[in-house]
């Protein structure tokens, strides 16, 4: 009983002394000025698209109201980012495609993770037949141009945001089946899972229980990194017309439709472009910092 | 090396029949008549009863897959619906024409990268490393796009120092066409001794090719400085210098064979993103190689063409990952 | 022993304070490391797991980054204060006077060079007179000398198959195989200091006492002094002349081997030679109380107090002074003037 106590006790320091520490290691991360500055952009970034309607200085124009009065405007004080060839304000366009870019990458990449890692967990932790399989599933899937399922998907329930993300994550979940098989694969030949099945553990505990902790880890870097790739693909859908669909804002869309008048008004396909490109970075950059800090 | 290399050449022969069934199974489940696409909008009935016939499209699928194979084992990846040419004359001119930009992408990004991320290791926390990391974040940050149209709008419209687009010149168009010896442009171009030519078509290529080597310069510059950071921290360095062993040496020779490994691996995966980035890069510098015909067949459904361009991609895919594991093996003993 | 006193130490380690930047703050990780090694000495740097073992040989060795790791003191070596000079100017230091091997010795040896590649390097670094001997004894070019010495460096660690040993790559040699060849590139420039950290640990016992002899043999025949770096108390009395036990970042006694284990003085070694087993001893094991400290906020005093069964008021408040007995040399209030009847009653 005594013993009890004296271990609780000890378990209870062990775990300030943890949040101690990390505390500690949060405020260091913080303090790097490049990781501060990049979740500043992401959470401005990101209450721009959900309080769009608020924020968006032309809300309708910002959904696809056209306002053919003010075709082609430069940049203003009217217009801060000026308007494109419908007179529709650039910046409230630009506030309601953030949505696409922000929400459909988050679930492109949340469901990549959601169908990759049991399928790798599976492929990793029996080896043998299901390995092949998936792996070798994942294979054809990468090889295959996105932009082909894009157009297949599309033929049979029509263009639009849906088919553009179905056509991303059918491509994309193989990745993680494959990092995640290699991981558990990895793990399985560390002493603790080797103790957990000479102690006589299930399979499903022990994959569930020791492996499973120690692969979210990954995962959650890996999704963090999988934010820039999977909004630039979003980007890239919608700049070939198989994503959203006019008058709705996209940002690689937007740029598509800027595209014919780049010489004599610029900034109608440039303040996407750019958008999308300080979305991206900023992902990166913070991703970067997040996985130095997990490491180090 | 000789096991692995019949393992993997088996592996491609399956992922090459599996892909052909895929797209072929495709382009017939999906909606759509491809007799009607072959003879056109405005035809009638009994022409397109007639092309249905032509094609062989009466017959079931699998038959039409087997015959499909069939021609394709002899090389014949059948006639295009847009355009009614063969689809492997037009793909031997056109893949030459892309690989050509992928590849000088490809050398140009490791030319830089490598040494970019070699230094920035070296310089580690000095400015110059907060520089590469700066310029590696944002090559990989930008959008194929948006980087091709910028580059356009900066050094067409702006500077004027680089044709719009195009692969050369009107002028030269009415020149007499190269001898096709190895079917790259400026390689054949060098070989007939024309100059002239050689410097007209690198004068045109140098926009499409910047813009597909940005995402893998910022990756293998990336990589190749976190894998170096890596490798120096490692035991076998530390009793190198302990032994004598002169920084230099140690950065540069022993760390840096060590570090190839990963850069290596990030090249196939380079190889495969260029390719499809080639469809946006050729769109918008109307270059006439395998992207843009790849999209517009896209667009029109073509499928003959679609079949045999996922087949080249998949091939290259799977040939780059082979060469550059044979290349690893090489750098790194200890793999198998 | 007392022949080798008067001797001048090849090495001497004066007030050796290393502090490491961290997240988690300032940690000294030394502090006040004190003691001298002489030529052909065998000393043993004993204490348990983070005591600054390691960081002590590599702050010695210059092989911490200086970002990370700060070091303050004196490591004197014919005068001249290694912690003083650049990094390149240690570098005409490294493997020609001091030199140093490591616990994993296949992780010590780059994996994608051959053996033979990196020990050629070593000879065209260290050797340069040899070779140019060598060339115009036997005639031959600079290549086949070097490949000449490199085997002949190989074969002096007691390694057969030198050829093919050359041709090998570090992960299809066994463990044993990889000291031994560690051994032959650190001394091929002569050194006069080979620092051993935990070189034998993690090798089977019997490639072990291989392993030793060959360093005994290495001392005697060059003349080389070794530091030899260990957590096992075992092997420091088969193989070493004076034993030296680190606590928390301090050598808290210093005394030859066979006295040090007879008539230990500082509580921590006594407490540390209580937890050895012995055939010989009818009693169990004992175990020192508590674990070692931690060095974000280090015990003030003596480092050792919290957890020493005779720590008086002053061990709290005071850092204790080095003590010099007979043949001792202690860190411990225990034995200061004034209180030595005290401390011997209690023993």
């Amino acid at each position: 009983m005594k013993d009890e106590l004296k271990y609780k006790h000890l378990a209870e320091q062990a775990a300030r002394e943890h949040r101690r520490e990390r505390k500690i290691r949060t405020i260091a991360f913080l303090k790097r000025k490049s990781a501060a500055a990049a979740l500043l952009v992401l959470v401005l970034i990101t209450l721009a698209a959900v309080f769009a309607p608020l924020v968006a200085p032309y809300p309708d124009q910002g959904k696809g109201a056209v306002n053919l009065g003010e075709r082609l405007q430069p940049l203003s004080g009217k217009h801060l980012l000026g308007t494109d060839t419908f007179g529709r304000d650039i910046l409230s366009r630009l506030v309601y495609g953030a949505r696409v870019s922000i929400f459909g990458g988050l679930f492109i990449v949340c469901a990549a993770a959601l169908i990759g890692v049991p399928l790798g967990l599976w492929a990793g932790y029996s080896e043998g037949a299901p390995g092949v399989v998936i792996s070798r599933i994942g294979e054809i899937l990468i090889s295959f141009p996105a932009v082909l399922i894009a157009i297949a998907i599309t033929t049979v329930i029509g263009a639009g945001l849906t088919s553009a993300v179905i056509a991303l994550i059918i491509p994309w979940w193989p990745w993680y089946a494959r990092i995640i098989q290699g991981e558990v694969l990895r793990l399985k030949r560390m002493l603790f899972v080797e103790a957990a099945q000479m102690l006589g553990y299930g399979k499903s505990y022990i994959l569930f229980r020791h492996l499973l902790p120690n692969i979210m880890r990954t995962v959650m870097v890996m999704m963090l990194l999988d934010f820039g790739p999977a909004i630039i693909s979003i980007g890239l859908l919608g700049f070939l017309g198989l994503g959203t669909q006019p008058p709705n804002a996209d940002w690689g869309l937007m740029v598509w439709e800027g595209a014919p008048n780049l010489m004599q008004q610029p900034w109608i396909a440039i303040s996407p472009g750019a958008a999308m490109f300080i979305l991206v970075m900023a992902f990166n950059i913070f991703g970067d910092n997040l996985q130095d800090y997990l490491d180090g | 090396m000789l096991p692995f290399l019949i393992r993997r050449l088996a592996g491609l022969v399956f992922l090459l029949l599996i892909l052909t069934m895929l797209v072929f199974g495709l382009s017939r489940a999906l909606p759509g008549d491809v007799a009607a696409m072959y003879v056109g909008l405005k035809a009638k009935p009994e022409q397109i009863q007639k092309a249905r016939l032509e094609l062989g499209l009466d017959k079931p699928v699998h038959v039409q897959y087997l015959r499909y194979m069939g021609r394709l084992l002899k090389g014949d990846l059948g006639i295009s619906l847009r355009t009614h040419r063969p689809v492997a004359r037009d793909l031997k001119e056109k893949l030459p024409l892309s690989l050509e930009i992928v590849l000088l992408a490809l050398l140009i990004s490791i030319a830089l990268g490598l040494p970019m991320g070699v230094v920035a290791a070296f310089k580690r926390d000095t400015w110059i490393d907060s520089a590469v990391n700066m310029i590696g974040s944002a090559a990989v940050s930008l959008p194929i796009f948006f980087l091709a149209l910028l580059l356009q709008l900066v050094f067409f419209n702006w500077l004027g120092w680089f044709p719009l687009q195009g692969r050369i010149s009107t002028m030269m168009e009415f020149r007499d066409p190269l001898p096709a010896v190895t079917r790259f442009g400026l390689i054949d171009a060098l070989l007939a001794g024309d100059l002239e030519y050689m410097a007209d078509m690198a004068w045109h290529m140098f926009l499409p090719v910047v813009s597909l080597a940005s995402i893998p310069l910022g990756l293998v510059a990336r990589l190749s400085r976190s894998s170096l950071l890596e490798v120096m921290q490692a035991d076998y360095i530390m009793a190198a210098r302990a032994s004598g062993v002169g920084e230099t040496v140690l950065f540069f020779r022993y760390g840096l064979r060590n570090a190839l490994s990963p850069v290596l691996s990030i090249m196939g995966l380079s190889m495969a993103l260029m390719l499809l980035n080639t469809f946006y890069v050729e769109q918008i510098f109307n270059y006439p190689g395998i992207g843009y015909w790849a999209l517009a067949s896209i667009f029109s459904l073509d499928y003959p063409v679609l079949v045999a361009i996922t087949l080249v991609l998949g091939a290259i895919y799977v040939l780059s990952n082979t060469i550059i594991d044979v290349l690893r093996r090489w750098v790194d003993p200890r793999i198998k | 022993m007392s022949v080798k006193q008067k001797e001048k130490p090849i090495l001497e380690v004066k007030d050796l304070v290393a502090e490491f930047t961290t997240a988690a703050g300032r940690l000294r990780i030394l502090d006040g490391i004190d003691f001298s090694l002489f030529p052909a000495e065998i000393l043993a740097l004993v204490g348990e797991t983070g005591c600054g073992k390691s960081v002590t040989a590599k702050s010695i060795m210059n092989l911490l980054a200086e970002q990370v790791c700060k070091r303050r003191g004196k490591v004197m070596m014919d005068g001249v204060n290694l912690l003083d000079l650049s990094k390149k100017q240690m570098r005409s230091y490294l493997g020609r006077r001091i030199s140093m091997i490591f616990q994993n010795p296949i992780a010590s040896i780059n994996p994608v060079f051959t053996l033979g590649e990196q020990i050629r390097r070593l000879v065209r670094i260290h050797m340069a007179g040899e070779i140019t001997r060598v060339k115009s004894e036997l005639g031959c070019t600079t290549a086949a000398a070097i490949d000449r010495l490199a085997a002949a460096n190989l074969e002096k660690v007691g390694l057969t198959d030198v050829d093919q040993l050359m041709r090998a790559y570090a992960h299809q040699i066994s463990g044993g195989m990889a000291q031994r060849y560690r051994i032959a590139t650190a001394v091929l420039g002569n050194p006069d200091v080979l620092i051993a950290d935990e070189a034998t640990s993690a090798l089977d016992v019997t490639v072990q006492a291989h392993i030793l002899r060959l360093l005994k043999r290495l001392s005697a025949e060059k003349n080389t002094a070794i530091i030899f770096i260990t957590h096992d108390l075992g092997i420091a009395a088969q193989l070493c002349q004076q034993v030296a036990v680190m606590y928390s970042g301090r050598i808290v006694e210093v005394a030859p081997t066979a006295e040090l284990f007879k008539n230990p003085l500082h509580p921590y070694t006594r407490g540390l030679l209580k937890a050895v087993p012995q055939l010989s001893r009818k009693t169990g094991l004992e175990h020192i109380p508590g674990t070692i400290p931690d060095l974000r906020n280090p015990p003030s005093g003596c480092r050792f107090h919290p957890r020493c069964r005779q720590a008086m008021e002053r061990c709290r408040r005071l850092r204790p002074p080095l003590v010099e007995t007979k043949s001792h040399q202690v860190c411990c209030h225990l034995y200061d003037a004034g209180n030595k009847e005290a401390a011997w009653a209690k023993s």
